[in-house]
């Protein structure tokens, strides 16, 4: 990922919400060494400045804007990417809540009005033989239909960015069984017919099925299912937050995985990521910004 | 719990079954399952679960019926 992010030759605008933690520091360091990312980092000069020491990095190597406090570096950071002086916004060490109330913000933010805002992340897992990419991790809780078909068309994009021009999109549940006794499984259907007449952009869809069925083509022998997913699954779509969540946090812990993640919905992309998020997985997140904020062709 | 748990318990059946497949296909994970709450074990494991797994279900079984 970063390799395409590099090979591009394009420089991307990062402006940071208070751009003060080692983690963010470094991560961004790496992205502006490498070539790809120019880092607009808002917040406390002398703090910033200080980081940079810490960290061992130079700090004439960003460009560095005044900030009072939190909320004010997220309200100047997502102003500068509205406004186009910025061509990604990043969440530094300013909380959650008032990071997200600046990228929703009606007038100022870079939400569209009715837009479904949503979380997918690129997951690399040593005993899958390709990336996956995943959703939702983090913003909405039980999606409906309509947030559900945008989830998947913002992970099909995703794909599309890393070359998968047809990615095969495994809606999961805890079985292949369609039932009344779990609603998510009517809305899967209702998905897979919306695919098959063209309503979601170009892919294999199928579902509900297991992870089994989705990535394992043994399974899928085994169970006799026919799906043409075959175990060959380049996304996975989960019911709900909480299994979504888990999955990729069970990976990281054991399975040795490494993820980037990002929200999409938004007229820019928005890096968003845990604070205690390691300096490895905040670089991903910002190559991974990059290649979302470049031109199709 | 200091990040030293034995026991994972999980909101509903959709987190639990992704949680448990993602970790026995990804991570390489063994898993043995028992249904409990009946009068005797019951043993029900996925279609494709391997011959390790069923027998370490059928092991665990066991073990929870010598208990009762």
């Amino acid at each position: 990922m970063a390799d395409a992010v590099r090979s591009s030759g394009k420089r991307y605008r990062i402006a940071v919400a208070w751009a003060q933690d080692n983690n963010t520091v470094g991560s961004l360091y790496r992205a502006v060494n490498e070539g790809f990312a120019e880092a607009l980092m808002i917040g406390n000069r002398e703090q910033i400045i200080r980081t940079c020491h810490d960290t061992g990095a130079d700090p004439s190597r960003f460009t560095i804007i005044e900030a009072d406090d939190e909320r004010s570096a997220a309200v100047k950071a997502v102003r500068m990417t509205a406004t186009g002086e910025a061509d990604i916004v990043m969440k530094g060490l300013v909380g959650t809540d008032k990071f997200l109330r600046a990228v929703m913000d009606k007038d100022h933010g870079l939400l569209p009005p009715k837009a479904v805002m949503s979380y997918v992340c690129a997951v690399e897992i040593p005993a899958y033989h390709k990336l996956l990419f995943i959703t939702d991790t983090a913003v909405i809780p039980f999606p409906d239909l309509d947030q559900k078909v945008a989830m998947a068309e913002y992970a099909i994009a995703m794909a599309r960015k890393f070359g998968i021009m047809k990615p095969s999109v495994a809606l999961i549940g805890a079985s292949e069984k369609v039932s009344n006794h779990f609603p998510n499984t009517l809305d899967y259907s209702v998905m897979c017919k919306m695919a098959q007449r063209g309503q979601i952009s170009s892919c294999v869809m199928d579902g509900p099925v297991d992870l089994f069925l989705a990535c394992d083509p043994d399974s899928v022998r085994i169970k006799g299912v026919d799906t043409p997913l075959a175990g060959d699954s380049d996304i996975l779509l989960f019911p709900s937050l909480e299994a979504c969540n888990p999955f990729y946090k069970g990976l990281m812990l054991f399975g040795g995985g490494e993820l980037a993640g990002m929200i999409c919905g938004t007229t820019r992309p928005v890096v968003l990521m845990s604070r205690s998020e390691s300096e490895l997985s905040k670089y991903y997140c910002v190559a991974l910004a990059c290649l979302m904020a470049s031109k199709n062709d | 719990m200091a990040g030293d748990t034995d026991l994972l318990l999980m909101p509903d059946i959709e987190v639990g079954n992704v949680l448990y497949k993602s970790l026995v296909f990804f991570a390489h994970a063994k898993v043995a399952a028992v249904i409990l709450g009946a009068s005797a074990p019951i043993v029900l494991t996925s279609r494709s679960d391997s011959d390790q797994a069923k027998y370490d279900s059928i092991l665990l079984a066991a073990a929870v019926s010598k208990q009762e």
